[in-house]
């Protein structure tokens, strides 16, 4: 299952706060971190984060689980290991 | 062994540069920063034949650090002492902190009156920075804290280090991996 795991700080909470909210990702607590996972694609539009390029272009920090599909100034989608 | 602590640092003293314009040099952190000349070392070589004359000069640069110049004299000037431009160029630099979101903007509004170009203020994950260049090109940066980082950063940057030597030293055919490989590493250790 794709999954995004976030540093539970301040400058990444946009990225846990908008995954609480969308009713198709499950957030888990991981130690220090949040596990953002999806049984499709994690999608994440940036907009709806409210964060700035420069941290937002480090939100994969934290590491992943799956395939980047696509990560740009826009968006980051995550989805499943092709086997 | 030793049953000694392991030696500490206290900051930084000063840290230098070589320049080709001298005036140009002392104009802008002299004047353009308002950094106070605090000390100048003037000698013949050091001794040495192969050692070029030279100036070597020293602005404050608060909390008893400072930056250092030397401008050697007679040599060939180098034509882009800082590195190329773009990103190899911008990597060596120098950070100044400062104290308050107001002093920040106060350095931001010197500066562009100053006619010296300036970034906007770039908020990173725990600073926030503002940009500019010297008149050598040097990179130079003013960055307020804005969160000071803890034992949990510092676990994850431990972490984080681990994934990047593993990937792109450590691990097999290392010069293939790419940033994505060492994300996915990272995730697996953070997953333990």
């Amino acid at each position: 299952m794709p999954a995004l795991y976030v540093l539970s700080v301040p400058e990444f909470q946009p990225l846990i706060d908008y995954a609480e909210a969308a009713a198709e990702l499950t957030v888990l607590a991981q130690g220090d971190y949040r596990k953002i996972e999806c049984a499709g694609t994690v999608t994440i539009p940036r907009a709806a984060t409210g964060m700035g390029q420069a941290v937002w272009f480090g939100a994969l920090v934290g590491g992943f689980e799956g395939v980047i599909l696509e990560f740009n100034e826009n968006r980051l989608m995550i989805g499943p290991n092709i086997t | 062994m030793t049953d000694s602590p392991a030696p500490t640092l206290s900051g930084v003293h000063h840290t230098a540069f070589a320049t080709w314009k001298p005036k140009e040099t002392v104009e802008f952190y002299r004047d353009v920063l308002g950094l106070k000349p605090i000390h100048a070392i003037t000698a013949k070589g050091w001794g040495r034949d192969s050692h070029p004359d030279f100036v070597h000069f020293f602005f404050d640069a608060g909390q008893g650090s400072a930056i250092a110049f030397f401008y050697y004299i007679g040599t060939e000037p180098m034509a882009q002492p800082a590195g190329p431009r773009g990103y190899l160029g911008m990597a060596r630099h120098t950070a100044w902190t400062v104290g308050s979101e107001a002093e920040l903007d106060a350095w931001a509004a010197r500066l562009q009156s100053q006619g010296v170009k300036v970034s906007e203020a770039i908020q990173h994950e725990v600073i926030r920075s503002l940009y500019f260049r010297d008149p050598n090109g040097y990179p130079l940066e003013i960055s307020l804290t804005t969160r000071m980082p803890d034992e949990v950063d510092a676990a994850d940057a431990a972490l984080t280090i681990q994934a990047m030597i593993e990937t792109f030293a450590d691990g097999p055919a290392p010069e293939t991996k790419t940033i994505e490989d060492m994300w996915r590493r990272k995730g697996e250790l953070v997953a333990r």
